[in-house]
């Protein structure tokens, strides 16, 4: 298992010894309807130690929470989950790409000039990030373990 | 719900699909809703790719938001910005560690953060605002419209004790048109592009099979995410923002469709 969010502290932040197995997330679950990720194994494997399956196929959308009886934050486990792949190495090269454009650029998702001349004949104004902006977002970035592609 | 609010845009409205940004903008000068430009914009690490990679980067990155907000409400465009304040808010109003290495970085910035903003997105302002749309309105949007907020708005609603479904009827009703609900928990699986095409597809193809079966002229969303899923990727069902339609319905006069790669048909009448 990866040094980053051990499984034991997952399992006491996330309270998962409350988890009643009822399934009921997995029930609501879009990603498990079709055959991807299933939270309840989720749950299980973090329990027992095991390296969870399908992480990265969790859509994040929140439905598993709206049910859960137990009021586990799945939403926010898989989060950590996640990311704890990601410093590992293992993330999809869609979302490293944007974490990298993020940090040199200051957005995930960045302007070009075919969007820019679209505001301009909108009659908004030109996309233009404040220096400040980029340092401040840059010293956090700095400061706290953010994966992405270098 | 106190109304002087800071506009914040996101990354994903401005950068890609500006038309939606100069459709709130209209509306909000034809309400007279007081928005000022957010300062010192920055990114809010949307909660699907972005707050993967660093949750503790995500923290700290809304928390500078939160700090620069200063209390103001925030107004977003974007349900993922939306949920990625909402969120970070709910963790930093409360004491703790979290709370305390957020406001430790912002000592760092030379910020301070004492208190989080309410945030509200347009679906729940508009709502807020029905009597004001129907005084102002000035062309009827008469179209039956699949009513689909997509699941991080309806996540945020239904944390307010509000229904996303039943404020996006309310508006589709109040301008003109016909709603038309489908099942509820339908996703337009487009967290999964590029990452699990395959099952992102069946995922989309499901809630497009449910949708069409309904026969409506178009879908209806305020969340750009699904806009560009169901728009570029489905293309089986045009779909509209709620942000199209309203300024429409009070005049605004863009012809956004002809930004549309799935083109809504002219209705008959
Ligand atoms: S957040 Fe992930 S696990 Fe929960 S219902 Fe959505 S796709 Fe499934
Ligand atoms: S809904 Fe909650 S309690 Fe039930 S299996 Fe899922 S995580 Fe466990």
């Amino acid at each position: 298992m990866s040094e980053h969010h051990p499984a034991g502290d997952l399992r006491s932040s996330f309270h998962l010894q409350d988890c009643l197995q009822c399934s009921q997330c997995t029930e609501r679950c879009p990603s498990a309807r079709h055959g991807g990720v299933r939270p309840d194994e989720v749950v299980s494997a973090v329990l027992e130690d095991r390296e969870p399956q399908g992480i990265w196929d969790c859509l994040l959308c929140h439905r598993c929470l709206e049910v859960c009886p137990s009021d586990i934050d799945i939403v926010m486990l898989m989060t950590h989950l996640r990311h704890r792949s990601a410093l590992d190495g293992v993330a999809p090269d869609r979302f490293l790409r944007t974490g990298s454009i993020l940090v040199k650029e200051g957005r995930g998702f960045p302007s070009n000039p075919r969007v820019q001349k679209q505001r301009e004949e909108l009659g908004l104004s030109p996309l233009v990030d404040s220096d400040r902006a980029m340092r401040e977002l840059g010293k956090i970035i700095s400061r706290t373990r953010f994966a992405y592609e270098r | 719900m106190r109304d002087d609010f800071l506009l914040y845009p996101g990354c994903v409205i401005p950068s890609k699909l500006p038309y939606l940004e100069a459709a709130a903008v209209f509306i909000l000068e034809r309400l007279e809703v007081t928005a000022s430009p957010f300062p010192e914009f920055s990114c809010c690490f949307e909660p699907v790719g972005l707050r993967s990679l660093g949750p503790e980067t995500w923290l700290g990155a809304c928390g500078r938001l939160h700090s620069l907000a200063a209390g103001r409400p925030l107004l977003t465009l974007c349900d993922g910005c939306t949920l990625s304040l909402f969120e970070s808010g709910r963790i930093l109003s409360h004491e703790g560690t979290e709370r305390r290495e957020v406001q430790g970085l912002m000592r760092e910035l030379n910020r301070s953060l004492e208190q989080v903003s309410e945030v509200v997105g347009l679906l729940e302002l508009l709502h807020s605002r029905l009597e004001s749309i129907k005084r102002c309105m000035v062309k009827k949007q008469r179209i039956r419209l699949l009513i689909h907020p997509g699941c991080h708005c309806e996540h945020i609603c239904h944390e307010k004790g509000l229904s996303a479904v039943k404020m996006m009827e309310d508006i589709v009703l109040a301008l003109g048109g016909e709603p038309v609900t489908p099942s509820e928990g339908l996703c337009c699986g487009g967290g999964l592009t590029s990452v699990n095409d395959a099952l992102g597809r069946n995922i989309m193809e499901d809630a497009l099979d449910g949708m069409e079966a309904l026969g409506a002229e178009a879908i209806i969303t305020s969340c750009p995410f699904c806009f560009t899923q169901f728009d570029v990727i489905g293309r089986r069902i045009p779909v509209l923002h709620l942000a199209e339609l309203c300024a429409w319905a009070l005049g605004w006069e863009v012809d956004s469709t002809s930004f549309h790669r799935t083109r809504l048909r002219p209705s008959a009448d």
